[in-house]
């Protein structure tokens, strides 16, 4: 989400990322966050962030 | 157009505009230690005050070491993370304080500027202080303290046992609202990319939103 390809924020969102997901069955699922392959040049190789996951 | 008081900046900006000012209040610590006759800080300014003028108006004016956070919207301190240059050069700062110009410099000169293709940034500043000094526990604990301070986490965190599905644990799903998220750094080890897995209980049929939120220090989930 990118409002200005000059002036990427590092802030609190705009690199996040989300997902809807609707489970076929029940069981167990997995979530896997890593830095992302196509990172902005602006933005970090590390950094931190927190996962939430909302019904 | 950047202001002192961003902290959402560019990290390679961050780092050009930090080292800026970093280089003039360490040069200007050295003189007043060494050669006092020589300085030209107006009385009662600390060295590590940075003066920058338009004609004979000084348009900033500001400790990098005690950066004042009045500065900031509403108050509160807004010169953390590595996305802030005043935190890249209060932590280089710091650095040199504790450890001497020396250090602070090998690792920009000989690391930096000439041992990696990577992005002049405040991780490479630290991947090549790793690399250069290989510090000892006691030391690495010293240097983290000094990013720390900053809100900068180049360091494992508490769920970092969590990189393989072997060695998953579930993260309760929440109601809108009422959502207990937890924190990560997205650092394993020195300079190894981190992979962190989290399990929940899915129920079929059910709308679950999945996401990454409070990004700081330049993280790109």
């Amino acid at each position: 989400m990118f409002d200005d390809p000059c002036r990427i924020h590092n802030d609190s969102d705009m690199l996040s990322s989300e997902l809807n997901f609707v489970p076929a069955r029940s069981g167990t699922y997995y979530v896997e966050v890593t830095t992302s392959s196509s990172k902005a040049a602006a933005a970090g190789r590390y950094g931190t962030y927190s996962l939430q996951i909302t019904e | 157009m950047h202001y002192l008081t961003e902290n959402d900046q560019d990290l390679r900006l961050t780092w050009s505009e930090g080292l800026g000012g970093f280089f003039p209040a360490a040069v200007k610590t050295w003189m007043a230690q060494q050669r006092p006759e020589l300085l030209s800080t107006a009385e009662g300014l600390s060295p590590t005050h940075f003066v920058d003028t338009y004609g004979s108006t000084a348009g900033i004016s500001i400790d990098m070491a005690n950066p004042n956070t009045l500065f900031c919207p509403w108050g509160q301190d807004c010169f953390v993370y590595s996305s802030s240059e005043v935190a890249v050069v209060k932590i280089l700062i710091g650095l040199m304080n504790q450890f001497g110009m020396h250090a602070v410099w090998d690792t920009y000169a000989n690391y930096m500027a000439k041992g990696t293709a990577l992005p002049a940034t405040l991780e490479t500043f630290w991947d090549g202080w790793i690399t250069q000094r290989a510090p000892g526990s006691e030391e690495l604990s010293a240097v983290q303290a000094v990013f720390n301070e900053r809100l900068v986490f180049y360091q494992q965190d508490r769920f970092e046992m969590d990189n393989s599905v072997g060695m998953y644990r579930k993260l309760s799903v929440c109601d809108t609202g009422t959502c207990d998220s937890e924190t990560h750094h997205l650092y394993y080890d020195s300079f190894s990319g981190d992979r962190d897995l989290v399990a929940f209980d899915g129920i079929k049929g059910r709308n679950y939103l999945i996401e990454t939120v409070e990004l700081s220090n330049g993280a790109d989930t």
